[in-house]
């Protein structure tokens, strides 16, 4: 079966369903129609290199034929979608066994024209270890982005994700990584662009020993809408995942994020978290928190858990008694709270380069 | 014949409320360049408000009495205009800040009040000259404004800052609880610099302080008002004798 004939095989997600309660296909979709597919799919101008603009060495992007071969866990029309739009070709990245990548790699996607998609398939092979940071800009009005990828037994990934779109792009992002025995994954987003965004990240949790941690940071501004769902399935005993996400709601924008956390019979001895925090910079913005949990083994540990608060007057008051404006005041307890998601995140140089972002980005907003 | 000193403070019928509820009624105080002026008083006597209201909390409403600052009328300044006018608070729970480095804030702060005057470089030979007086280690500088800060740490954070910004009337507000006797000093020392050549407003509840910080006036505050001026032998007597023999 091609991947269109199997996008098409496919029915529109019901608005009743968690994943699509809040932003609906209908809106996720370029062209608002379900079995349309746009035609004309630019690929983004994808480049791989080391953070100081040099060659990598020992592995590239390879494009090549999909082979499709889906799990459970996939992220079903978005994926589909997204495969579609790609023709079928893929992206690869192999990490070979036993391979030890010091510096961060840096995978610029620079998105243009009306529709845009990029599939990525990493794999990291047993034993490697790496950290990538991924870079999305540029003024595509559509972007797809599907990244999906094992990682191998006692390997390890570091992976940040910046979203710097403009901001009248729509970004559909789906994930799917499947972690073997004693893998690590530490995976990092900081979305600042596009007016209009949909995620649905997957974490499938197949070996014992595991450690999966993701870490969302979300500036909603203006009429943003910015809607993430995250799905972790542990099917493995011994394992652990978290997830801390922070939200910045300003404007009118809007944020949704919605988890589950399922964990299975044979997952015993997990020990999983979901955390959701939300500060609500103006009364016309509004954030959904919805963290969901689905116990089916008897020894777990499972917390969720979710706020949603205006900026403390105090904390304000604090600042501006040393010499900082209101605005300047605002911005820096933003920077704060966005940065504070990335706590104790193993790969320093990865927080850095997205604190460097995220201060251009909060610079541009003072000045504006 | 010695010249006038310049006024700093100059407190007229203050009148305060909070939510509704009357806190300071009617409070007069008048404090020059160089004097430094000790505040003391059961709890609930009002001496926090006055320090919010001087530094501008909005949650504070001023519903009578004048305030100048260096012969500008305060209420028309906002609170960032009050610290770049030369005034300083230094809380009594300082604010934790979360995500927000200490080294970056003190950078920031200081060059909102000094309008970026200090370069990069003297910046940092000032932070370190500072942060060595105050026996500071220099991981205090990469960790989060006040997160996970003791007690003492807090204190001492804010008399670096106090040392840092160099203002021209520092309140400080309660920064003796909470200190062992070694912080007690450290931060004492601190004090006495920064009030070497400007005006000090000490709220304390404890004498202790008051032995290592010399004050040139000593008030006790009751109910929203001052009740008694005296000299350091005030404080004493308050220490002895509680704040009964003070009422009406």
């Amino acid at each position: 079966m091609d991947v269109v004939a199997q996008y098409l095989e496919s029915s529109e997600p019901s608005n009743s369903e968690h994943l699509w309660r809040y932003t609906p296909w209908k809106r996720v979709h370029p062209l608002g129609s379900f079995s349309n597919i746009p035609d004309s799919v630019i690929s983004p101008k994808a480049k791989l290199s080391y953070l100081d603009g040099t060659e990598v060495k020992n592995v590239c992007l390879e494009k090549s034929e999909l082979n499709i071969s889906t799990n459970k866990n996939d992220p079903e029309i978005s994926a589909s979608f997204i495969r579609a739009l790609c023709g079928g070709v893929c992206h690869k990245l192999v990490i070979p066994k036993n391979t030890i990548i010091e510096q961060p790699l840096f995978l610029d996607l620079n998105v243009s024209g009306y529709v845009s998609a990029f599939h990525l398939i990493i794999e990291n092979m047993s034993n490697s270890k790496f950290e990538l940071i991924t870079s999305i800009h540029g003024d595509a009005e559509w972007f797809g982005l599907l990244r999906e990828g094992k990682i191998d037994t006692s390997s390890n990934f570091s992976d940040l994700l910046v979203n710097q779109m403009s901001v009248s792009s729509t970004l559909l992002r789906a994930e799917n990584f499947i972690l073997q025995n004693n893998a690590e994954m530490n995976s990092a987003t900081l979305s600042l662009g596009g007016s209009n965004c949909k995620s649905d990240l997957r974490a499938l949790i197949q070996g014992k020993g595991v450690n999966y941690n993701q870490r969302i940071a979300m500036h909603g501004i203006e009429k943003r809408n910015d809607d993430i769902h995250l799905r972790i399935v542990h099917e493995a005993s011994n394992s652990n995942s978290r997830v801390i996400a922070h939200t910045i709601c300003d404007d009118s924008s809007k944020n949704t994020t919605t988890g589950k956390l399922i964990i299975n019979e044979g997952a015993q001895n997990t020990d999983a978290g979901q955390k959701f925090l939300n500060l609500l910079l103006s009364d016309s913005a509004k954030a959904n928190s919805i963290p969901e949990l689905e116990v089916l083994a008897n020894e777990v540990l499972a917390s969720h858990g979710a706020s949603s608060a205006p900026i403390d007057e105090n904390q304000l008051f604090y600042l501006r008694s040393r010499g900082l404006s209101l605005e300047e005041s605002k911005a820096i307890i933003v920077e704060g709270f966005l940065m504070s998601t990335f706590l104790d995140f193993p790969s320093q140089k990865l927080i850095e380069w997205a604190q460097t972002r995220l201060l251009v980005h909060l610079d541009c907003r003072l000045v504006v | 014949m010695s010249a006038k000193k310049a006024s700093l403070l100059e407190i007229s019928n203050l009148h305060v409320s909070v939510e509704g509820t009357p806190i300071i009624h009617g409070l007069d105080l008048v404090i020059q360049l160089g004097e430094i002026h000790a505040i003391m008083g059961r709890n609930g006597s009002g001496k926090s408000t006055l320090a919010n209201v001087l530094m501008g909390h909005p949650a504070y409403e001023v519903t009578d009495g004048k305030i100048s600052f260096l012969g500008q009328d305060l209420f028309e300044l906002s609170v960032d205009e009050r610290a770049k006018a030369g005034m300083f608070l230094s809380f009594q729970y300082p604010m934790t800040i979360p995500g927000v480095q200490v080294g970056n804030f003190l950078r920031k702060s200081v060059s909102a009040v000094n309008e970026s005057k200090l370069s990069a470089k003297e910046f940092r030979i000032l932070l370190k000259e500072k942060m060595n007086d105050l026996q500071i280690d220099r991981s205090f500088l990469s960790r989060y404004v006040n997160d996970g800060f003791s007690g003492g740490e807090k204190k001492r954070m804010e008399i670096l800052q106090l040392l840092l910004l160099n203002p021209k009337l520092a309140i400080l507000d309660e920064t003796d609880s909470g200190l062992d006797i070694d912080a007690l000093r450290l931060v004492s020392e601190g004090i006495n610099v920064a009030a070497k050549d400007s005006g000090c407003l000490l709220i304390t509840h404890y004498q202790r302080l008051l032995d290592l910080v010399k004050p040139d006036f000593v008030h006790v505050m009751i109910d929203g008002k001052i009740v008694k001026t005296g000299n350091s032998e005030l404080a004493l007597e308050v220490e002895d004798k509680g704040y009964d023999w003070l009422e009406a």
